[in-house]
């Protein structure tokens, strides 16, 4: 029997879409593919004759099949018609608010995004995610340590404004 | 400083995310595309062929399980497909035809105004009881739409694989259009939480046991009903179904779009 069934096809998604749109928008840099990319990476799930030894297992399996579903969408030549037609059916998730660091991160290239969400968001070692972006972990930790060079000025700005607001009152 | 920025970023991230009604929409695109022949035959109910619901959804993952099998080995059917797979206009009909390996008869424009608007090739996979494929074919999956918006689609498959596949109900209707026999089905679906499997209210599943075009699907967030309607016949060896969902088509509609491919 499949992994996913009935019974457990809303907790799955329940449990993973959400993670599995931030990965999307990391790689993608756009949110409006990421239900298609969603219901590719269930529908694998569905199909699938899977085995996971834990949850920790499944997650990592989520993980990569999601990336290797955006590295797919990007590979294909009708990604910018596709795009078009997400907006003309009105798919797209939700941005709850504006995020300046998100637009800061958005600004730094694809693997050091998606480095960033799995590390600081996830938890995942620069091991764990050297594995699923089947890159070397040193490289991983390049990519955070030039990631945080750049957002380090962001955060330190909002510190100070903070302290200047805390002084005045 | 590593501290703050985790903090900073998980805020940030949390704002990505899927509205309910997203993931109200995944689960149902799932639960018909995948889940529903598999609880039906688990449950000895009768089986017939589900329309191509998913295909008419926004996220199109498409369906056509649930199928009958004379030859036995094949329990069910299932076609993927995303939207860059509908890629091919009217034009590139060689190319569909090409691809799929057999051609048909696709109509550009039919009479009631809905007209061609992409196509795709998708893989169908046959399954056995454990899901496992046994065998895949090609399909032609096209998608028309009328001035207004409203969308229908047209499937074509050869027949030497879908002819084995005949629906064991008695359709809600039949003609012999040109000496080829067409099958009309409107089949009401209705669509209860997961929970509520082992407590299907009495009229409700009294209903399903007794009315072959009464379904019942099982994982929406709360009890909803679609009406799946589509008409199949064979004509030259291929196999075409027109299908549409909660459509306001007439069955005499169908009829009319059969007859205009069966004449072509």
């Amino acid at each position: 029997m499949p992994y996913m069934n009935s019974h457990n096809v809303q907790q799955l998604v329940n449990r993973y879409s959400d993670m599995i749109l931030r990965i999307s928008f990391m790689q993608l840099k756009s949110t409006d593919d990421a239900e298609d990319i969603c219901q590719d990476v269930f529908m694998k799930l569905l199909t699938g004759d899977f085995q996971f030894e834990s949850e920790a297992h499944e997650k990592a399996w989520i993980i990569r099949t999601t990336i290797n579903a955006c590295r797919d969408h990007m590979r294909t030549s009708f990604w910018k018609r596709a795009t078009v037609l997400d907006e003309a059916y009105g798919i797209h998730a939700t941005m709850q608010q504006d995020s300046e660091l998100l637009e800061i991160i958005m600004t730094l290239p694809k693997n050091y995004r998606t480095s960033i969400y799995l590390h600081y968001y996830e938890g995942y070692s620069v091991n764990e995610i050297g594995t699923m972006l089947n890159k070397p972990a040193n490289t991983i930790s390049a990519y955070l340590s030039r990631g945080r060079k750049k957002l380090r000025p962001l955060l330190e700005d909002a510190y100070d404004l903070q302290c200047s607001s805390l002084e005045r009152s | 400083m590593d501290i703050d920025l985790r903090e900073e970023i998980i805020e940030s991230m949390d704002a990505i995310c899927f509205s309910p009604s997203d993931k109200k929409r995944i689960v149902a695109n799932l639960t018909q595309a995948k889940i529903t022949p598999i609880e039906r035959e688990g449950k000895n109910m009768k089986k017939w062929k589900l329309p191509k619901v998913a295909v008419i959804a926004v996220t199109v993952i498409a369906l056509t399980g649930g199928v009958a099998y004379a030859a036995g080995t094949i329990s069910s059917t299932s076609v993927g497909s995303s939207i860059f797979d509908y890629k091919y206009t009217y034009e590139k009909l060689d190319k569909i035809y090409d691809k799929a390996g057999f051609e048909g008869y696709i109509i550009e424009e039919f009479s009631n105004g809905y007209s061609f608007d992409k196509a795709a090739v998708l893989k169908v996979n046959g399954q056995d009881e454990n899901l496992n494929n046994v065998k895949s074919w090609n399909e032609i999956d096209v998608k028309y739409e009328n001035a207004q918006g409203d969308k229908i689609g047209l499937a074509l498959d050869e027949s030497i694989n879908t002819g084995e596949t005949e629906d064991d109900r008695t359709p809600s209707s039949s003609r012999d259009i040109n000496g080829i026999i067409v099958k009309y089905n409107e089949d009401e679906y209705v669509f209860l939480p997961g929970n509520m499997e082992n407590n299907v209210p009495e009229e409700i599943k009294k209903r399903a046991e007794n009315d072959e075009h009464y379904i019942i699907s099982y994982g929406s967030d709360e009890e909803e009903h679609s009406t799946f309607t589509s008409i199949n016949f064979v004509k030259d060896d291929v196999y075409y179904l027109i299908y549409g969902q909660n459509t306001t088509l007439s069955e005499d509609d169908f009829y009319s779009m059969a007859e205009e491919i069966i004449n072509e």
